[in-house]
């Protein structure tokens, strides 16, 4: 394979006449920011988005890709930040979906599986081919997704934010296993926020600032910091603007207890076992753990969504164990939750009407028995303007926001209400450092006045700027909690993986 | 009940469940067709309604084997009709099936009468020789088992499963769903217009107004307690048969009413939604994007 060329200058604003070069045998990463064109420019090179001009080179030739097919002929693989794999197919099934091997029209399942395991025995992956996918953990559809990839072929593999849902001791195999597929002479091109990743991991870098390349180094001669001017376009160092909450507005009265909760998760087993936490006023509680610990069953049985099996949830005194999700918000429990699209907004709304999900009764923000259409306007807009979000006002679409400032939406609803407590499940999930602070300072203002906050986090680094004292779940249930200041990463990591210090 | 008298009052009733069973395996079939690429299709009962209809008008000018070919062709556009109405207009699919169904009762019912009961002078909707319908049943079992084998031992029905469950992914994986979902529906309507030539050119061999009366139905209704699979749902529709046997052996001795012993089917299929808790293909239904 000779080097690898391919240009996109497109007329679309998500991609201003970006070009990039892969070499053979390399691991390229494309860093930025939230709208920077990171996932347009993947879908153009996986023939998924077309683009209105520019063109793409394999190794050497100009090739068309208006479908995901043709990208595959070409081999060009794509791991998706999302899993593609079919729930309810087995992971063998869905790796062979659409290059199936066959003798005499019949499906040879055999075959299949033994080119499978030789792949995946040559990049180092494990995984229970015969087991449905629906069964496997979001770490072993990956590899099962790089798999796939390389049965059909790829020789250049995109990565679309591997890393975002895997905790670091999964992350790191991963790019293990991108260094065995680079080493056997393929390319794989990798998306991330992440900088540490670059660093760590790629031999080149581009780097995209508003839809246009800001720049393109090799890894081993730029820094940190060199990265991060170019993403954001100014000479704007590293500097966290994330800082824990000041000690002064601490204060010793509970905000958020959790007492021996037990919890079901799906399909009934148990998922959360006795539970204890308390959540000071002011105060931000961190919760760390392997994706999967039993952090969504905690948080939803702690905000009413899911009904405990045993113990209680006690919101500043008040015991809330019984009561609906409706009547401890109005208790004063907000809740932010880890998926804005599916369950923190509804897309097809406009922001006014999202922002009033939830706070309808209220007579202030134009609730009641009848809504009053201009008042839900008034206060749409102030808290769009107090949030801090980018949009084309109160009527636009909540679908037409980017990630960033949807997520925005979804705080300034939680804190409209002036909560005494706040529960968020990964609240900066996919979004930049710029988004991120801005989350953070939204819900600082409060923490300020007394709020006490459970944060559910997969990235310990936030977790160990932004929160008190750090609380470690293993398999559902709490290993330990560490003051911020005692919270080594390695200790960290020991209770998460398994479960002792 | 002695020996002989056993068997004299089971035999029969075995055959007659069969002969019920037929339309109800062939249309489930093409309801599994259907549903397994993600439409959702209550059309099957305007499908063989249509195909009853045309197989007769055909069979009568050119022969019994003739009209079951124009039925299976008839059944096949009105399959590709919901596919067009559901993917390139968007319709919601039930109402889609439901349009196709009302379009398929009325203009059935309004041509029978221009071509038959009205015109001058009255011709009968009939026809002279029937197929036997042992050639069906016999047919109808075979495609339960080249259906079965079809969807999970094949390529092609490895794709169908898939893009059942999630045509987007599946479209990812370099797959042409469009064309997956165009044989599903394709493969759908010449089944249920099979099934509605064996109502009209071999079960009674004649065609008279809404004739199919709710088998259709009952056909889905048997996709669904068979979880979507073709052995399943055989076993269901053979099942739904020997009930619709027993009414009818029954009707005069016993005191149930008819009603109640044909709305079983309906019933079970209740119980089976609420006992066995079939999951259906996840993207049923879904309008794409």
């Amino acid at each position: 394979m000779q080097s690898i060329t391919k240009r996109y200058p497109g007329g679309v604003v998500a991609n201003d006449a970006v070009s990039l070069t892969v070499l053979p045998g390399t691991a390229h990463a494309v860093v930025g920011e939230n709208g920077a064109g990171k996932s347009t420019l993947m879908g153009v090179l996986y023939g998924s988005i077309r683009p209105d001009s520019g063109s793409i080179e394999v190794s050497g030739s100009p090739v068309t890709l208006r479908r995901p097919a043709d990208a595959i002929r070409h081999g060009i693989g794509l791991v998706t930040q999302h899993t593609t794999m079919i729930p309810a197919l087995t992971a063998l099934d869905n790796v062979l979906l659409g290059f199936e091997p066959s003798r005499l029209g019949v499906l040879d399942r055999r075959m299949g599986r033994n080119r499978v395991e030789e792949l995946s025995a040559q990049a180092g992956i494990e995984v229970d081919w015969g087991a449905s996918a629906d069964a496997l953990s979001v770490a072993a559809l990956q590899k099962a997704e790089i798999v796939k990839a390389l049965y059909r072929g790829a020789r250049v593999l995109i990565l679309d934010e591997p890393t975002a849902t895997l905790a670091p001791a999964e992350a790191d195999r991963l790019f293990a296993v991108v260094h065995g597929v680079v080493a056997s002479g393929a390319s794989v091109l990798f998306i991330t926020h992440k900088l540490r990743e670059v660093l760590d991991h790629s031999d080149h870098v581009t780097v995209l600032r508003g839809g246009a390349k800001a720049g393109d180094r090799v890894t081993a001669e730029t820094c940190a910091d060199e990265l991060v001017s170019l993403m954001l376009g100014s000479d704007r160092s590293v500097a966290h603007s994330v800082e824990a909450t000041p000690e002064a507005s601490r204060r010793s009265e509970l905000a958020l207890q959790v007492s021996s909760l037990t919890v079901r998760g799906r399909g009934g087993r148990p998922a959360v076992h006795s539970a204890d936490l308390s959540v000071r006023a002011g105060e931000v509680l961190g919760v760390a753990g392997v994706d999967g610990s039993g952090q969504r069953e905690l948080a939803e049985a702690v905000v009413g969504l899911r009904s405990a099996v045993s113990g209680s949830v006690t919101l500043c005194g008040e015991d809330v164990t019984a009561r609906s999700v409706a009547s401890r918000a109005a208790a004063g429990l907000a809740y932010v939750p880890e998926d804005r699209h599916r369950e923190g907004l509804i897309l097809d709304f406009d922001l006014s009407e999202n922002l009033l999900l939830g706070r309808h009764r209220d007579a202030s923000a134009g609730g009641g028995r009848f809504l009053q259409r201009r008042r839900v306007l008034a206060d749409a807009a102030r808290l769009l303007t107090e949030g801090g979000v980018v949009s084309a006002g109160a009527t636009a679409p909540a679908s037409s926001l980017s990630g960033g400032n949807q997520q925005k939406v979804v705080v300034a609803r939680a804190l409209a209400r002036r909560p005494r407590a706040l529960v968020a499940m990964q609240p900066t999930r996919g979004l930049d450092v710029g988004a991120s602070a801005a989350v953070y300072d939204a819900i600082r203002a409060r923490t300020a006045a007394g709020m006490g906050v459970l944060l559910f986090s997969l990235d310990l680094d936030e977790l160990r700027e932004v929160s008190d004292r750090i609380a470690v779940m293993y398999n559902g249930r709490i290993a330990g909690v560490l003051d911020r200041d005692d919270a080594a990463m390695d200790q960290l990591g020991k209770l998460m993986t398994e479960g002792r210090p | 009940m002695s020996g002989p008298e056993l068997a004299g009052f089971l035999l029969p009733l075995g055959v007659s469940a069969l002969r019920q069973a037929t339309p109800l395996v062939l249309a489930g079939l093409g309801g599994i067709c259907s549903e397994r690429v993600g439409i959702v299709n209550i059309a099957l009962e305007g499908m063989m309604l249509a195909g009853a209809f045309s197989g007769l008008v055909a069979g009568r000018l050119a022969g019994p084997l003739v009209g079951v070919t124009v039925a299976v062709t008839v059944g096949m556009l009105v399959g590709l009709t919901h596919l067009w109405a559901t993917r390139k207009l968007r319709l919601n699919h039930i109402v889609s099936g439901v349009a196709i169904n009302l379009l398929a009762l009325h203009s059935t019912t309004f041509l029978l009468r221009r071509l038959f009961n009205q015109a001058d002078p009255p011709v009968e909707a009939r026809i002279q020789t029937m197929l036997p319908t042992a050639l069906f049943t016999g047919l109808a079992l075979a495609l339960v088992v080249v259906f079965h084998l079809l969807l999970y031992y094949t390529p092609l029905g490895l794709r169908v499963r898939a893009v059942g469950e999630s045509e987007a992914d599946t479209r990812m994986a370099g797959i042409d769903t469009a064309r997956v979902k165009m044989m599903g529906l394709a493969a759908s309507g010449v089944l249920a217009g099979l099934a509605g030539a064996y109502l009209s050119l071999a079960q009674v061999g004649r065609f008279s107004d809404d004739m199919v009366s709710g088998r259709g139905f009952i056909a889905l209704a048997a996709v669904v307690c068979g979880r979507w699979t073709p052995l399943g749902m055989a076993a269901a529709a053979l099942a739904f048969g020997a009930f619709d046997a027993l009414q009818f052996q029954l009707q005069g001795s016993v005191a149930l009413p008819g009603e109640l012993l044909r709305s079983i089917p309906y019933i079970a299929t209740v119980v089976a939604a609420m006992a066995l808790r079939p999951r259906p293909p996840a993207d049923l239904g879904r309008q794409e994007e």
